[in-house]
């Protein structure tokens, strides 16, 4: 299960909170500080992995590095890593396509547009759809005619990011 | 203009003029193109950030310091509040990294009240370098251009992508006094659950009991008594 998914930059603002448990507001913002501190102290080089206990017993951080944006995921010992980093890479390419060249202020202004990306893909928790396809079909049959970009190259969308190993 | 402003501080000729022409297009009003030794402490100038969501007037402030120590000391003074929060933006520019002026900014920064993003522009095109990691400072290297290995905008590019997600509005909320308080939220005011029960049990007891009107109107004047602070009588209801 997935507990909660997170964005947030390199100054530790998160642009996207989205959490699969009850968690109480306080603890939520203790949770995203510890969080951006472990996550934002790792070197390029170090494991995209971390093991921690903040969220309901054992469980793992996930993350990955895209320019100056931190997604990162909380999951239990059930998922699996390398399926979650994958899936990281599902969710900022559909953000890539729908946005056309997203960047951080697509974050902040359009942040209704984001979690209607991200439902398509995880819903309660649990991972609901990993086609890359799908999901960009879904979400921009969901937004505004005016906003929708056109079509884009998959070459040029994804020259725009590269990932942090 | 009701928006935030850009600081852009640095030492005489580390290049702060440079940046806000190359910023704006334009030199700002009030520069002495005559001497190269005037100070440049003092200076204004405005700048429109434009992205595809918004468009903000911008005003740029030019300071120029000799020691950064006093400086910083005087901009994090109670007597420089109101400075620091109209400022959205620190531009610290230098043409030679000094690693003791890095550690006081990010001393600086770190002590802020409500964080200030700070970018260390290097303005020398010959050498580059490496400081340290901080969550407070950002080196950008100036004379940059396009992107890194991993993506990140470089050069001016980077600092206008960090003005992006600036706030630049006036949070209306740090205007209030500390020391206002909102009625009712007065502890001497609220009811814990002991005594509303008290209250509620006192009404019900007032209601099923046995007396002649005259008497339970007694008792419910002098229950509304202990409820407000003047004396009150059944005339006041007319």
């Amino acid at each position: 299960m997935i507990y909660a998914i997170f964005i947030f930059n390199n100054k530790g603002n998160p642009r996207l909170t989205k959490f699969y448990t009850p968690i109480e507001e306080s603890d939520q913002q203790r949770l995203l500080g510890e969080i951006y501190y472990s996550v934002s102290n790792r070197t390029a080089a170090s494991c995209n992995f971390l093991e921690s206990s903040l969220i309901a017993g054992k469980n793992r951080i996930i993350y990955r590095q895209y320019a100056t944006l931190y997604f990162v995921f909380v999951v239990d010992e059930g998922e699996s890593e390398l399926g979650i980093l994958d899936l990281i890479q599902v969710f900022v390419e559909a953000l890539d396509r729908c946005f056309n060249n997203v960047c951080e202020l697509d974050l902040v202004f359009k942040f209704q547009e984001i979690h209607a990306i991200l439902a398509e893909i995880v819903s309660g928790g649990l991972v609901l759809e990993t086609n890359l396809n799908e999901i960009v079909a879904a979400s921009k049959s969901q937004m505004p005619k005016s906003k929708r970009s056109g079509g884009l190259n998959i070459g040029t969308t994804l020259s725009s990011f590269a990932t942090r190993f | 203009m009701d928006s935030k402003r850009i600081l852009v501080i640095g030492k005489s000729k580390s290049g702060k003029v440079t940046f806000v022409k190359a910023l704006t297009g334009t030199l700002p009003s009030g520069l002495n193109l005559t001497s190269n030794e005037t100070s440049h402490a003092g200076l204004s100038h405005e700048y429109t950030l434009k992205n595809k969501y918004f468009q903000k007037e911008v005003g740029l402030w030019i300071d120029e310091y000799t020691n950064l120590e006093e400086t910083l000391e005087a901009y994090a003074s109670e007597d420089a509040k109101e400075v620091i929060n109209a400022i959205g933006a620190i531009i610290y520019t230098f043409r030679s990294y000094e690693p003791q002026e890095w550690s006081l900014w990010n001393t600086f920064s770190e002590n802020l009240k409500n964080p200030i993003p700070i970018v260390g522009l290097h303005m020398d095109t010959s050498s580059m370098v490496v400081p340290p990691d901080s969550p407070y400072l950002e080196y950008v290297a100036f004379f940059q251009t396009g992107k890194n290995e991993f993506g990140e905008k470089l050069g001016l590019e980077r600092v206008l992508e960090i003005f992006d997600c600036c706030e630049w509005d006036f949070d209306s909320n740090e205007n209030v006094s500390e020391d206002f308080v909102l009625p009712g939220k007065d502890s001497s005011m609220s009811l814990d659950d002991s005594e509303l029960n008290a209250l509620v049990n006192q009404v019900k007891q007032l209601r099923g009991s046995d007396l002649d009107i005259q008497e339970r109107k007694k008792q419910a004047i002098s229950f509304i008594n202990s409820l407000v602070d003047e004396r009150f009588q059944e005339s006041d209801l007319n």
